[in-house]
């Protein structure tokens, strides 16, 4: 286990994974806590929670490489684009470990995938699956379980371009 | 794909839609236009929802996105990323569960 620095904000994370994790095995060999991680980052959280101040934000590859680090990604350049262009997506995701984790269990590891509606293929949604071989119904619980302890007030920041949902299977 | 996916799949879409239209009728009798702003009605009508400061509204637009998603992976993705069962009763139950719901919201 690697004790993690204090953060004060998300570069500061950003900052201190490239200069510790820059190789495979390192970052294989990482073990993070979650809750300790999410506590520390939101002591001073940057929100870029409105697109029209948002699109004057970056998200650093530095804090693209953390999104590689705590989540699986259906289509890796898909989804650091998506995020890169809606960088307060990137504060939900960073948000949204600690809180899965707590209720889904440490062992849950987050799958992005990017969906679009034929229909209307601009319509872009980034979902967050969280994986669960409990059945549908446990599934459910444990989702309005996030849901109302966390992410149905966190949702009213992400404008509907991300979204948690359950992986069954 | 056998019959049998085909109406698994077949399920999953139609639960949805059956939500979608109640909840539609629902949401126009509350003032609801969809925007022409070139998003799908599926979005417009379920952000309508999500926008609200009413947590039970905006619980049920967030499930609405969700079960939008299953619907779409039925429709297009191929293969499933999962037991099309397991997918097509999930999809039931929650609209079960959302149409129980449409009329207090």
């Amino acid at each position: 286990m690697i004790q993690l620095p204090v953060y004060t904000s998300s570069s500061t994370v950003a900052s201190w994974t490239s200069s510790h994790l820059r190789t495979r095995e390192h970052r294989r060999s990482f073990r993070f806590d979650a809750t300790q991680l999410a506590s520390t980052i939101s002591r001073e959280p940057v929100f870029r929670s409105e697109p029209s101040s948002a699109a004057l934000c970056v998200v650093s590859e530095g804090e693209l490489a953390l999104i590689d680090l705590f989540f699986d990604s259906a289509d890796l350049v898909d989804t650091r684009r998506y995020v890169q262009g809606h960088p307060w997506v990137f504060e939900l995701l960073i948000e949204s470990v600690a809180h899965v984790s707590r209720v889904f269990g440490p062992q849950s590891r987050v799958t992005l995938e990017l969906v679009s509606d034929p229909s209307a293929p601009a319509d872009e949604e980034l979902f967050a699956l969280i994986p669960c071989s409990l059945g549908g119904q446990v599934g459910r619980e444990l989702l309005r379980n996030l849901d109302t302890s966390w992410w149905l007030n966190a949702s009213t920041r992400s404008h509907n371009d991300l979204i948690f949902d359950i992986k069954l299977g | 794909m056998n019959a049998d996916e085909s109406s698994l799949r077949s399920a999953t879409s139609r639960a949805y839609y059956s939500v979608f239209g109640t909840a539609r009728d629902r949401a126009t009798t509350q003032g609801y236009v969809r925007l022409l702003d070139g998003s799908s009605s599926h979005k417009s009508l379920w952000t309508f929802f999500t926008a609200s400061t009413v947590l039970q509204r905006r619980q049920f637009g967030l499930d609405g996105l969700r079960l939008h998603r299953q619907r779409l992976s039925a429709d297009y993705d191929n293969p499933l990323p999962g037991p099309p069962a397991v997918a097509a009763q999930d999809a039931v139950t929650e609209a079960t569960r959302m149409l129980g719901l449409v009329h207090t919201i």
